[in-house]
C-alpha cells in the first residue's frame, strides 16, 4: 500500500469477506467526521486493479466500482468535506468526512487520477512528503519543511543543549556560580551578628545559667559595639563587591551568549527556503531572533542563578531554624503550606489574567497601528468618531482586563503579608515567653524572626519559577525548531556545477501545488531554446508566478521535471542556479545602504566602472548622477524620493551585472505608466539580450517583441506559439489581444 | 477563459431547487431569455454567513476538474422568501456546508509552545481542538454579537454561541483567551 493510512483489522477483515485481498488495495485514509452528531470515524480504500472505492462506515463495507469516465471531487465545506462521485452526468456523494484527513482524501484522488492517466504512482513521490505536515504524536502543524516536532523531546535535554551555548564561557560559569553561593552565604549572616552577636553579647549584661555558664555579655564593652558594626559594614561591603563581580561577569557572558544565538539562529533562518517564509509573518520571526534569544539570556542570567540563591539561602535558614529553636520551627508550619497553597491556587488565576492582559494589549495595539497607518482613508471616509469609538471599546477591555489583575493581585499579596504578620506576631509571641522564660536569648528571637520573614521571598520565587521555566523553555524550542529545521531545498550529495548556462530549458509534465490538495500546475511541459524570448501570459492567479518560482528552485515540483541544459535542477548546484537565473519582479526591494550597494548586490566583486556601465545600459545612470551623493547616495528601504521606475531600473542594472543565462520578468513593468514603460522598454531590451528570457505580463504591449507567446489558464498550458500562430489558432491570446485592442480603438475614438 | 456570465436574482417565479437522485442540489432555472437550464448540482454559498446565514445565498455551479472555477448562478436574496419545501432543502444544503459543532464544555485549554491546545466537548463529541501559533488572535475571533469563533490547524471551525452560558470552569479557561 502506498504510505497514506493504514486500514483496521475489522475493515480488512469485511474486505476479505468480499473476496479483497489486502494486495488489491492501493491505499488508504482514515476518515473522521463531526457531523450527524460526530458519527465516528470511517475508512476509505482505492482499489486500482479493481477499479473501486471502499468505504468502510458503522461496520458496513460499501463498494463504489468506477469506469474511466467517472470523475471524484472533493468539495470543501466549512467544517467538512465531501468526497463527490460524478458518473454520467449525476454526481453522488462517496463519504463526508472532516477537514482534518482532507489533504490525504485529494492525495487518494490525485492517485486515482494519475492511474487514470496512464501514470505510476510510487511511494516515494513528493506528494506523501508533502502530506507530512503535521506531527503523527501531538497533531500539531510543523512549521518547517522537515518534520521537527518537539512534543517527545524532553525538557531536561533542551535545557541541557542551551547550556552549550555557554560552554566557551565555563570560567566565567564558575565564578559566577561561586559568587552566588557566597552572595547567599553571606547574606545570612547579618540577622546573626546583629542578634546574637551585637545584642546577646555586646549590649545584653552579662547572665548565667543554671550551671553557671555565661548566656550573654560575653563582651559587654563600649568598644566591641564599634567592633561590631564594623563586622556588620564588611559583611555588607563583601555583599556589594561579590555582587558587582558577578554581575559584571555574569552581564559580558550573557550578552556574548545572546549574540552568538541570535546570529545562529539568524544564519539558519537565511538557509531556510522561500516556502518557509511564504508560512511566517515577518513580525514572528523577527521576534524569534529578538525576544526568544533574550528570554533564554534572561534565564540564564537572572532565573537560574536566582534560583540557585534562593535554593541555597531556603535550605541553609530551614537548617538554621531549625538548629536555633526547634519548637518555635514548628510554629512556622501553620503559615508556611498556607502561603504555598494560596501561590499555587492563586498565581495560575493571575497568570491567566495576564495573559488576557496582553492579548487586549496587543489587540488594542493592532487596532491602533491599523488605525493610524490608515489615518488617510480614515479621513477621506471622514471615519474620525467610530475609530475613537472603536478605540474606546478596545481601551475599555483592557482597562478591564488590567483592573481584573490588580483586583486578583491586590487580594493575594495582601493576604499573604497578613499571614506573614500573623506569623510573626505568633513568633514575638511564642518567644517572649520563651526569652523571659531564659530559654532563649533576645538575640536569637530577633535573629529567628528575621529568617523567618526572608523565608518568604524564596517562596514566592518558586512559585514564579515554573512559569519562567516554561517561558525559556517554549523560546528554547522555537530556537532549535529553526536551528534544527532543514530546508525542502537542498543540494544532491554532488550536485552538478556549471559555470555557465547555454540557457536551455524545458519543463516535462510538471504539476505543483503549495498544498497537496490544490493543484496549481498540471501537466505542463514545453520546451525554450537558448537566448529565445517567451511571453507568459494568462489571468492573475492562473500560475504564472509560480512557473518563474520553480524555474528559480524556490520550490521543488510536485511532479515531473524541470531541466536546464538539459540537466534537473534539483541536481545542479544552487549556486549554478542562483549565478544563472535572475528574477525582475514588480516589486523591487532596495536594502537600506548606497545605490553602488544595491545594483552590486549580486556580484560583490563588480567593480565601479561595471557598476556605472551596467546602470548606463539600464537607463539609470542619468537619473542617478542627478542624485545628491550619486552613485552612493543612501538609500533606505523605503526608497524615499526614487520614483517606481527608478527603483525599476537600479534592479534591472541589479540583474545586468549579474549577468544571468536565464532572465525572468515577473510583470516588471505592470506598475508603471505607459510612458515610463517606455522609458525602460529600452533598457529591457538591452537586458534581455543574448539570454533567454520569460516575460510574464498582462498587458500585451509589453510582449510584442517576444519569440513565442504562452498561455496559461487554470494551472494548464493553454497554447505556445508565435503571435501569428496563435492568432491564426483562435484561442486564448487571440481572444486577449483582440480584447485589448478594442479597448484601445475605444480609447481612441474617444468614446 | 470563459465569457463571464450576468448573475440573477433567484425568485420563487424563476428558479426551482429540487433534490437530485442522490440527494444532493439541483437546480432548474428559467433565464431572462426564456430558456430554461438546468443543473444536476449546484453549490449554496453564504455571502454573509457570519451575520446574514439567511440572506444572500449565492447558488454556483459546482467547480469541477473539467470546469475548475464554477460559475455564478445567480443569488437568493432571502431565504424565507422561497417556498416550501425549497427553503427546507437549501437551508438543509446550508447547515451541512457550513456545519460548525457548538462547544459545550472546555476541559482544557493551554498553549504550550505557542500553540493553543483544546480540549473540550462539542454537540459532536469530544474534540481536540489545535489552533496553530502565530495567528491565535485571528483564529479565536470574538464576533460582534459576543459569538467566539475557533478556527483550528485544519480548518474545521468551532463556535462558542453564547459564553457567558458556559459553566465557570469552562468560561475561566476561555477567558484568557479572548
Amino acid at each position: 500500500m502506498l504510505p497514506l493510512d493504514t486500514l483496521s483489522q475489522s475493515c480488512i477483515d469485511a474486505l476479505s469477506a468480499l473476496g479483497v485481498s489486502m494486495e488489491d488495495i492501493t491505499c488508504a485514509v482514515t476518515l473522521d467526521r463531526l457531523a450527524d452528531g460526530g458519527a465516528g470515524t470511517g475508512e476509505l480504500a482505492l482499489s486500482l486493479p479493481l477499479s473501486a472505492f471502499f468505504l468502510f462506515e458503522q461496520g458496513q463495507l460499501t463498494r463504489l466500482d468506477y469506469t474511466p469516465d467517472t470523475l471524484f471531487l472533493l468539495d470543501q465545506y466549512r467544517t467538512e468535506s465531501a468526497l463527490l462521485m460524478i458518473r454520467a452526468g449525476e454526481s453522488r456523494q462517496v463519504a463526508y468526512l472532516s477537514n482534518k484527513p482532507r489533504g490525504k482524501v485529494a492525495a487518494m484522488i490525485d492517485i486515482w487520477q494519475r492511474a487514470r492517466d496512464g501514470k505510476q504512482t510510487s511511494p516515494d513521490h513528493p506528494m506523501f512528503k508533502q502530506l507530512a505536515s503535521k506531527c503523527a504524536t501531538c497533531g500539531k502543524p510543523y512549521r518547517f519543511q522537515k518534520p521537527t516536532c518537539h512534543c517527545d523531546q524532553k525538557q531536561k535535554g533542551q535545557l541541557r543543549r542551551l547550556l552549550s551555548f555557554f560552554r566557551p564561557f565555563r570560567l566565567q560559569l564558575a565564578a559566577v556560580l561561586f559568587c552566588l553561593v557566597l552572595t547567599s552565604l553571606l547574606s545570612l549572616l547579618p540577622p546573626l551578628i546583629s542578634g546574637q552577636l551585637l545584642y546577646d553579647q555586646v549590649i545584653s549584661p552579662p547572665t548565667y545559667d543554671e550551671a553557671g555558664n555565661m548566656l550573654t555579655g560575653r563582651l559587654h564593652e563600649v568598644q566591641y559595639i564599634f567592633w561590631v558594626i564594623g563586622l556588620l559594614l564588611l559583611v555588607d561591603l563583601l555583599l556589594i563587591g561579590v555582587g558587582i563581580l558577578q554581575s559584571r561577569a555574569n552581564a559580558t557572558m550573557s550578552n556574548r551568549v545572546s549574540q552568538r544565538m541570535k546570529s545562529n539562529v539568524f544564519s539558519a533562518m537565511s538557509r531556510l527556503s522561500v516556502s518557509y517564509f511564504n508560512q511566517q509573518p515577518t513580525g514572528s520571526l523577527i521576534s524569534r531572533v529578538n525576544y526568544d534569544a533574550e528570554h533564554i539570556r534572561d534565564f540564564y542570567i537572572d532565573g537560574a542563578p536566582r534560583f540557585i540563591v534562593n535554593m541555597l539561602q531556603f535550605l541553609c535558614m530551614a537548617v538554621l531554624l531549625f538548629l536555633m529553636n526547634w519548637q518555635l520551627s514548628l510554629l512556622l508550619l501553620i503559615p508556611v503550606p498556607l502561603i504555598v497553597v494560596i501561590f499555587r491556587r492563586r498565581l495560575p488565576l493571575l497568570n491567566s489574567a495576564y495573559t488576557r492582559q496582553y492579548r487586549r494589549q496587543s489587540s488594542m495595539t493592532a487596532m491602533l497601528n491599523d488605525s493610524l497607518s490608515g489615518v488617510r482613508v480614515v479621513k477621506a471616509f471622514a471615519k474620525e468618531q467610530e475609530e475613537s469609538d472603536s478605540f474606546f471599546r478596545k481601551s475599555t477591555r483592557l482597562y478591564e482586563a488590567n483592573l481584573h489583575t490588580n483586583l486578583i493581585s491586590l487580594t493575594i499579596f495582601p493576604i499573604v503579608g497578613l499571614l506573614i504578620g500573623l506569623t510573626s506576631s505568633l513568633l514575638w509571641g511564642v518567644g517572649g515567653v520563651e526569652v523571659m522564660g531564659g530559654r532563649m536569648t533576645y538575640g536569637e528571637l530577633t535573629a529567628f524572626i528575621s529568617y523567618a520573614a526572608m523565608l518568604m521571598a524564596p517562596l514566592n520565587f518558586f512559585s514564579n519559577f515554573t512559569n519562567l521555566l516554561t517561558r525559556t523553555l517554549n523560546s528554547a524550542a522555537r530556537i532549535f525548531e529553526v536551528l534544527d529545521a532543514v530546508p525542502d531545498i537542498s543540494e544532491r550529495e554532488q550536485p552538478v556545477e556549471l559555470e555557465r548556462l547555454q540557457g536551455r530549458l524545458e519543463f516535462q509534465e510538471v504539476s505543483f501545488g503549495y498544498r497537496p490538495e490544490r493543484k496549481v500546475l498540471q501537466d505542463i511541459s514545453f520546451r525554450i531554446a537558448p537566448g529565445e524570448h517567451i511571453g507568459l501570459l494568462g489571468h492573475t492567479g492562473s500560475g504564472k508566478s509560480t512557473i518563474a518560482n520553480l524555474i528559480a528552485r524556490n520550490y521543488d515540483v510536485s511532479d515531473g521535471r524541470i531541466l536546464l541544459d538539459g540537466v534537473d535542477v534539483r541536481d545542479l548546484s544552487l549556486a549554478t542556479l542562483h549565478r544563472n537565473i535572475a528574477i525582475v519582479s514588480q516589486e523591487v526591494f532596495l536594502f537600506r545602504g548606497t545605490i553602488l550597494d544595491n545594483i552590486r548586490y549580486g556580484r560583490p566583486d563588480a567593480t565601479k566602472e561595471q557598476v556605472e556601465a551596467a546602470a548606463r545600459v539600464a537607463g539609470a545612470h542619468d537619473f542617478i548622477m542627478r542624485l545628491p551623493d550619486c552613485y552612493e547616495t543612501f538609500i533606505g528601504n523605503g526608497s524615499r524620493g526614487l520614483s517606481g521606475g527608478e527603483r525599476q531600473r537600479i534592479s534591472i542594472a541589479r540583474a545586468l551585472l549579474t549577468d544571468p543565462a536565464i532572465l525572468i520578468l515577473d510583470e516588471a513593468t505592470a506598475a508603471m505608466d505607459t510612458e515610463t514603460e517606455q522609458l525602460i522598454s529600452a533598457a529591457m531590451e538591452t537586458l534581455i539580450e543574448n539570454r533567454t528570457a520569460i516575460m510574464i505580463a498582462h498587458r500585451l504591449s509589453t510582449l510584442k517583441n517576444c519569440h513565442r507567446l504562452m498561455a496559461i489558464e487554470e494551472g494548464k498550458l493553454q497554447e505556445i506559439g508565435t503571435h501569428e500562430e496563435l492568432m491564426e489558432k483562435k484561442g486564448t491570446y487571440y481572444r486577449l489581444f483582440t480584447t485589448q485592442n478594442d479597448q484601445l480603438l475605444k480609447v481612441m475614438s474617444g468614446e | 477563459m470563459k465569457e463571464p456570465r450576468e448573475s440573477i436574482a433567484l425568485t420563487a417565479d424563476n428558479a426551482t431547487f429540487s433534490p437530485s437522485r442522490h440527494g444532493l442540489l439541483s437546480l432548474d432555472v428559467c433565464l431572462p431569455d426564456g430558456t430554461v437550464q438546468s443543473y444536476e448540482r449546484v453549490v449554496a454559498v453564504r455571502a454573509f454567513p457570519l451575520t446574514s446565514p439567511e440572506s444572500y445565498i449565492v447558488i454556483r455551479e459546482p467547480s469541477t476538474s473539467a470546469n475548475k472555477e464554477g460559475q455564478e448562478i445567480g443569488t437568493v436574496e432571502h431565504l424565507v422568501d422561497l417556498p416550501e419545501p425549497q427553503a427546507a432543502l437549501l437551508r438543509k444544503e446550508l447547515e451541512r456546508r457550513y456545519f460548525t459543532p457548538e462547544i459545550i464544555r472546555i476541559h482544557s485549554m493551554r498553549q504550550r509552545r505557542g500553540v493553543l491546545y483544546i480540549e473540550a466537548d462539542t454537540e459532536a463529541g469530544t474534540v481536540s481542538i489545535v489552533v496553530p501559533e502565530v495567528v491565535i488572535n485571528m483564529n479565536v475571533r470574538l464576533l460582534e454579537d459576543g459569538r467566539i469563533l475557533i478556527t483550528d490547524t485544519d480548518g474545521n471551525v468551532f463556535v462558542v454561541t453564547h459564553p457567558e452560558r458556559l459553566d465557570k470552569t469552562s468560561q475561566r479557561k476561555l477567558g484568557s483567551f479572548v
